[in-house]
Parts: structure tokens; sequence; C-alpha cells
């Protein structure tokens, strides 16, 4: 029946434990991710997210206040910025209000982030890194696009640490509280004990969630874009080479000295428009299938050179990239990890025993179990 | 060869858990497509109104302002991901500021994104001064505004362009009365203000701070239509400057 195989194929995607590989190396470049977000801020922590910065205490308040001409009898009180503050740890007066627990919380954050990264106490270095990132990325004056990607990796990040292994029997109750030390980087490299990474049910919730997520995001960028002539006109890419403020009339006149040359670098750029745009509105054809991996991966890496050279857009390549990485399965981490362990010095790397294929076809138990029972009798 | 991956390979958990994280996973990814459903669009063409944005659709509205909304801000997942960075054509602004004491003497003067801060604070501040462009444009009115009794003409806030320069704008405050009659003006948002004056007290922070004079330059983007266009001169790229005058608490 139809709706059986839905069921079934529903249970499969959501509920069939995975090694936590790609959990892993998703945590790990995250955690340094965050890291290097938030130090660039050192030297300006009190002007953009202390409460007597360019955003005040007062700004929040005025922001939240009803408008003065609101409708009275409206249901719908909610002041300008009600739809962009939430809740941040910054915001007591004894943290944003005081310079000196301001920096002190963001040493700490720092510690936290690289703390998680290397996979130490990751259940509660998880839960601590969400609650830092959405925290010192809740100023609604300075928030930015790429921050959106650094909360949603946080968030199932989190999800994940802390269903991380917990149905392991004889778990102590630090181990269910902070973490093993499974995920700890370097535990193969001091440890040949290291235990292999069991396939774990919360591993594959986290990676699914931020998989899903991370594709309605791609497909809503790429829609939004739609809604811009330069886009559908193929004149989008023109305008980060040339930015506003950075080039000169004559620099962008000196392009192309005539029509001809004018007509090949629009069609260049028209062609790059398109594919940017057929990358991400098709982004949930081809981002769970092994055989479009390239094109995942190289697409990428072109989005991060692109946001990072062309845009100046601090964090966003990265952060998708990352985001993309969570698309690789545990099998492909171990084939690419055997590989790697070929080469001088990476030794360690070699896994004994390889990870299921999830686009291998699974076997039906109960026709298992009768063809052995066969067998048996016979 | 890897074993072969059998539906014993899923968890043998109770019936009710396995429904109980389903719903727990379609309500939250339905809330966060409903977020991004419920988010203005545009502009679009409207017809003889020449374009403008338009409101989500009310069933994506409805639930976003139901639970879900809530939901998504306690997680801090409710953006719509309809990024500021996706459209192409976008100015660039700057924010010079003097900072004034009592007599009238500039104590300091600053310009923002500051050349002087690392690439991740001047983006920073790339995001502060653009948030100070949120006018809108809007058409006075087509005849004399007559008050109540005892009561004043209402007064506008706007962008009063200064005489023979075609790059150089006023914040002003005058009387309906005396703007151009059914014409079109640019007014600072209500947005736009708040910022601004979140601004004004963090310069006035600084020691003998009186008053804070800001203008803010905006640089025009260069459309590829230049390299086909021999009409286009470089004097139709020139800043253009909005002056805010000087401000005090």
């Amino acid at each position: 029946m139809p709706d059986e195989g839905l069921v079934r194929s529903w249970t499969q995607f959501w509920f069939t434990p995975t090694p936590p590989v790609a959990l892993r190396v998703v945590r790990f470049l995250a955690g340094l991710l965050f890291a290097f977000w938030l130090l660039p801020f050192g030297s300006d922590l009190d002007s953009l997210f202390g409460l007597q910065g360019w955003f005040d205490a007062d700004a929040y308040v005025q922001g939240l206040a009803a408008p003065a001409q609101a409708d009275p009898s409206s249901d719908d009180q909610r002041g300008v910025l009600d739809p962009l503050i939430s809740w941040s740890l910054l915001y007591p007066k004894a943290v944003g209000g005081n310079p000196l627990a301001l920096q002190l919380a963001y040493w700490l954050t720092l510690a936290v982030f690289v703390l998680f990264a290397l996979g130490v106490a990751t259940r509660l270095t998880a839960v601590l890194s969400w609650l830092a990132v959405v925290s010192f990325a809740a100023n609604p004056a300075i928030s930015y696009d790429g921050d959106s990607y650094l909360v949603v990796l946080a968030f199932y990040l989190m999800v994940a640490h802390v269903l991380l292994g917990q149905r392991t029997r004889g778990l102590s109750w630090a181990a269910r509280l902070f973490g093993t030390r499974e995920d700890w980087v370097f535990g193969r490299l001091l440890r040949a004990d290291t235990p292999e990474p069991r396939p774990s049910l919360g591993a594959t919730l986290g990676i699914r969630l931020l998989q899903v997520h991370f594709a309605l995001i791609m497909v809503i960028s790429g829609l939004h874009k739609l809604q811009f002539g330069d886009w559908w006109g193929g004149y989008a890419l023109w305008y980060p080479l040339f930015p506003a403020g950075q080039a000169t009339f004559d620099q962008a006149k000196a392009i192309a000295s005539n029509a001809g040359e004018a007509r090949v670098v629009m069609f260049i750029l028209s062609a790059a428009a398109y594919a940017v745009l057929i990358w991400q509105i098709g982004f949930p054809l081809f981002a769970w299938r092994r055989a479009w991996r390239p094109v995942l991966l190289l697409g990428a890496l072109i989005g991060w050179l692109a946001d990072a050279f062309l845009y100046e857009l601090p964090i966003m390549g990265p952060a998708l990239f990352i985001g993309c990485l969570a698309f690789v399965s545990a099998a492909e981490w171990q084939r690419w990890s055997a590989w790697l362990a070929g080469l001088p010095g990476l030794a360690w790397l070699e896994k004994s025993e390889p990870a299921p294929d999830p686009e291998e076809k699974p076997v039906d138990v109960e026709k298992e179990a009768v063809a052995q029972l066969i067998s048996v009798e016979q | 060869m890897s074993p072969p991956r059998t539906d014993a390979a899923l968890l043998h958990l109770p019936r009710w858990l396995y429904i109980a994280a389903s719903v727990a996973i379609l309500f939250h990814l339905g809330s966060v497509g409903a977020r991004c459903l419920a988010a203005m669009s545009g502009p679009w063409p409207m017809g003889s109104e020449g374009s403008g944005a338009v409101f989500p659709p009310q069933f994506a509205s409805s639930i976003v302002e139901a639970f879900p909304g809530k939901y998504l801000k306690l997680v801090h997942l409710s953006r719509d991901y309809h990024f500021a960075s996706n459209q192409p054509n976008q100015s660039a602004y700057q924010l010079e500021v003097k900072v004034k004491d009592r007599n009238g003497q500039v104590l300091q003067q600053l310009r923002y994104p500051d050349p002087e801060a690392n690439a991740w604070v001047r983006h920073r501040q790339k995001l502060l001064v653009g948030l100070l462009a949120s006018d809108s444009m809007m058409r006075t009115p087509q005849s004399e505004v007559i008050p109540a009794p005892g009561q004043k003409a209402p007064a506008w806030t706007y962008w009063k362009p200064l005489p023979n320069s075609m790059t150089q704008s006023v914040l002003a405050t005058e009387s309906v009365n005396n703007l151009p009659r059914g014409g079109m003006v640019y007014v600072p948002s209500d947005l736009e203000m708040l910022f601004l004056q979140s601004y004004v007290r963090y310069f006035l922070r600084r020691p003998e701070a009186a008053t804070v004079e800001m203008t803010r330059v905006a640089l025009e983007p260069i459309p590829p239509a230049v390299m086909f266009d021999s009409g286009f001169t470089a004097s139709g790229f020139e800043p253009r400057t909005y002056s805010y005058g000087d401000r005090s608490k």
C-alpha cells in the first residue's frame, strides 16, 4: 500500500540510527566557525553588544512599545521591532550594562566554542554554544543574514548532542549530563582503544533536521532572489563586481571597450547568475543524492569564495559550506577517511568497520526471517 | 562488504514514541516553513500605482501569530530567510559624525564604517549605518490642511533638498501646508528615527559632548547599462548627502 511505503520511508529517513561521523565533522567545523565569528568583535564589545552601545537599552524599550499612532482598540499593540527582538543572555543590565561582565561573557563564550569544537563535554558545551550564539546574535541593529546560519547550526547541533547516546545502557549520570569522551577530537590519536562510534538515533535526528532546515533556507533564499528583476535579467552578479562606494564609474566603463565585449561580459555574468538560481532552487533535488555530491560541494565551495571575495560577507560562505557537509553520509566520510589514512601521518584515521551505506536498499526482515527458517528446516 | 541494512537497524521503540517524535518534527519544520511564507514580498508591479510590497498570505500570518510564532521566537528561529543580501543593486552608506561641546566646538570627528576597524567590525558598522536608510516616499496633501480650532496644522519631518543642489538634503520639520501641494517627498521611517536617536545617545555618552551632527552619505551602485549606454556620465553617480543636523538627547 502506498501509505505503508510512505510511513516506511519517513521512518527510515528520520529514525534509522547512524554513526555520528557527520555530526562530529559538522560539530568540529561549526565550533571553530562560532569562535572565528565572535573573535574579531573583542575590540568593540560594548559598542556592538552592550546596553550603552549603538543600540542601547532605551532603543530596545522603544522598539517594543506600541507605536503612538496604533489603534488602542486593536489587539495588535506590538512595537515596530517586536518581530526582531527575542531574549538574550546579554540583555540583563548585570551583563550587557557592565563592561567587565561583558568581557567575561565574551572570553568564556570563546572558550566554550573551542571546547565544543574539540568535543569536550559536548552535551553541556552544545547547549552553552547555542545559548551564546543566539545571545550574541540577538541585537537587531547588527543582525546579519549569515547569523541565521550560525543559529541554525547551533540549534541542531544542540539537539543532536543532547540526545546522542542517551539510550546507551550503563551510562553514568555524568555522561548523561555532560557527554562522553567518544566525541573528543583527538581521542583516536591519543588512545588506540577509542571505541568505534555507535549508531545513534540522536545523531540521525539532529543531522536530518539540519539538512531539511538548510534545504528550506536554500530554496526560500533562491525564490526570494526572483523578486528582483536584476536576477531575472542576469545582472545580479554585476553589482558585487562593481560595489557601490568602491568601484568608480570609469572602472565600470573600462570593463568593455565596445558593445561586443560588453555582451560577452553579460553573457558570462547572466549564465553565472542563473547557475546560482538553479543550484539554490533545485537544492533539495540533488542534496541527498550521493551521485550529485560534487555538485553539492563544488557549488558550496564556489558560494564560499563568492561570499568572501565578491560580496565580502563574513561567515556566510563557511556556514554555507558546513551546512552542505551535513548531507555527506557517514559511509562517505569513512571512505574519504580511509583514503586520507593512506597519507603519511594520518594512519590513525583508519576505521576497522565501515558504516552502512544509506543508499543500499534495506532487506525485508520478515522475508529474511522466513527464508532462514526454511533453510534451517531443510 | 558492508552489512546489509535491515529494518532491524531501526530501533525497536514503542509506536507512540515514533508518532510523538514525528508530530514534533512536523510541528517544528512546519512552523519554520510557515514563517518563511509569512514574509512581506516585493516590490511587485502594481499597475498605475507603480510598484510596492504586498502582505503575506493570511493563512501563513495566522499560523505564525499563533503558538508556532512564539515557539520560533523562543528558539531564535523566527527568520524568514529573505536575505537582504539577495537584493543586488544596493547603495553603500557612510555616516559622518561630529561630536560637539556646548559651545559648538567639534570634539571628535568620526566616520563609519571606520576604515581603521577590522573587516568584521566594519561590516557590522555598515549594517548599523544602513539602518538609517529606510526612507519612504509620500504624497503631500492636494489642498491646504485646515486644523481644528485652537490647534496647528500637522508638521511633517521630511528630507528637504538644499537650494540649487541635486545631491544634498537636510532633515526638516515644517507645517504640512508649507510643502508643495500634491508633490512627493521622502520621509524617514519610524524605525530610522528610532535608530538615529539611539546612535545620538551613543555618541553623546562621550565626556563633554552636548550635540552631535550626523550626515548620511549614500553612494549609488553603477548599473551594467553604463557599458552599453553612452548617455551615462560620472556626475550621475555623485554621493548624495542627507544631513540630520545637530541633535541632542
